[in-house]
């Protein structure tokens, strides 16, 4: 049998309006009293779900360990677009080796580090947010000790606070930042030089021959990826001499 | 009339869902819930215990189990919330929570009872019937009707929400939405036909 179309017209006849009003004039019931206590209390952890490692001081709990996960991940994403160059957002390069420089880990105090609510908000409504906080392989990879040591916290949020970062995030580029290949030739790069890494990243010079396609394109290839776990490329890439040469050349384009 | 518009301004003013920013404010919450302030989620709680616990109330019946089939999606919620797709409606996601839930608790309980036959020997509604008499007889027809039904009605009258938005809950077209509600309000207009003015 065929269903036919129901309009507002057929709701709202006479013939459904005497059941409506029966319905509306019992109303909404009050919740139990209590109950927003008992599920908060609940949550708190009167079940024992909530607490996951008491012994590590009682601040570490389920929401922290994906705090972390989340935190990590977005940091391996910041410093992956360190290395690959930021997209292009609107006007051209000047405007992402400007996000390259406000994103320098190193060179922001926790004073400065005064995340807005708005620009969280911003943040969590991106893609990139839901994909981070739902990717479990990215979340397993990002997790460990070493890597959440050499990612300074107020740093990973100042980072997401900038526009450029946060687009970027949400760009296609995310996707191959996102192979399990690159994530973990940058966490075993942490892992084994942290300073090292860091240092290349926070380079100056670094950032601005980001601006060289030619570059960029090179660092953002696989096989760079995983030479940054080879701890000897690493302290060659971070090498004065080599600083050097790329701030000569990025000075003649 | 007037007195239904009220009611639905009031729902509209208590805001039990469904605006872009209380959207926005939603993920916020539960975006510091993720960043370890576990006290973050309960202005959700309280935001939304009341329309979810009523919709709990039509689909099972029984106060106590509607009151637990709260807490626990609540709790459920939480215990999921790195799972929240924060491009979602949060009452959508979690109304789907409660919804499993009470599914689960209909089939581990016995069977909802069958229409009183006094809803249909009573000769209709005298001058002296009570409202609540009328309104137990309101609540047995509702717990006559399918599971699917009763959802459309609850989400509607005891929710609040307009079409669009149970079509955004319950991930079906507005038409299909419209399509069962009136079908559950046909019914129940048999079901109560003795009561009909």
């Amino acid at each position: 049998m065929s269903k036919w179309r129901i309009t507002d017209d057929d709701l709202n006849s006479a013939e459904h309006s005497w059941v409506s009003k029966l319905l509306d004039d019992m109303g909404d019931v009050e919740p139990p009293r209590e109950l927003t206590r008992r599920i908060m209390a609940q949550i708190a952890g009167e079940q024992g779900w909530f607490r996951t490692s008491r012994h590590t001081g009682g601040g570490h709990t389920m929401v922290r360990k994906v705090f972390w996960g989340v935190a990590a991940a977005a940091a391996v994403l910041l410093i992956a677009f360190a290395v690959t160059g930021f997209p292009q957002v609107g006007k051209g390069i000047e405007g992402t080796i400007g996000a390259a420089k406000r994103y320098q880990a190193a060179q922001i105090q926790n004073d400065d580090v005064k995340l807005q609510d708005p620009e969280l908000q911003a943040f969590f409504q991106t893609d990139a947010f839901h994909r981070l906080t739902t990717d479990k392989a990215a979340r397993e990879a990002l997790t460990s000790k070493e890597f959440r040591q050499a990612v300074a916290d107020p740093a990973v949020r100042a980072a997401l606070a900038v526009p450029a970062v946060q687009q970027a995030l949400a760009s296609q580029a995310v996707q191959q930042a996102l192979a399990a290949q690159n994530v973990l030739s940058i966490q075993a790069a942490l892992a084994s030089q942290p300073a090292a890494v860091q240092a290349v990243f926070a380079n100056q010079a670094f950032q601005a021959a980001l601006a060289s396609p030619a570059l960029t394109q090179a660092l953002g290839s696989v096989a760079f990826m995983q030479a940054l776990s080879n701890a000897a490329f690493v302290q060659a890439l971070s090498s004065s001499q080599l600083m050097q040469v790329l701030a000569a050349q990025s000075a003649m384009q | 009339m007037s007195a239904r518009c009220d009611k639905l301004t009031n729902f509209a003013a208590s805001s039990v869902y469904l605006h872009q920013e209380q959207d926005q404010d939603d993920s916020a919450l539960v975006a510091k819930c993720l960043l370890g302030e576990p006290e973050a989620f309960e202005p959700l709680v309280r935001r939304y215990q009341r329309p979810l616990f009523n919709v709990a109330l039509r689909l099972l019946g029984r106060y106590d189990e509607a009151s637990d089939a709260t807490q626990n999606a609540f709790v459920k919620a939480y215990e999921h919330l790195d799972s929240f797709d924060t491009r979602q409606r949060f009452f959508s996601w979690i109304y789907r929570i409660l919804k499993n839930e009470c599914l689960n608790r209909l089939r581990s309980t016995r069977p909802v009872e069958p229409l009183p036959t006094y809803l249909v020997a009573l000769g209709g509604p005298g001058d002296a019937l009570e409202n609540a008499e009328r309104h137990q007889a309101l609540r047995t027809a509702l717990m006559a009707l399918s599971t699917e039904y009763r959802e459309v009605i609850a989400l509607r009258h005891f929710a609040g929400l307009s079409y669009d938005q149970i079509s955004d809950t319950l991930g079906i077209q507005a038409k299909t939405v419209k399509s069962r509600l009136f079908s559950a309000r046909q019914r129940l207009g048999e079901l109560l036909s003795d009561w009909k003015r």
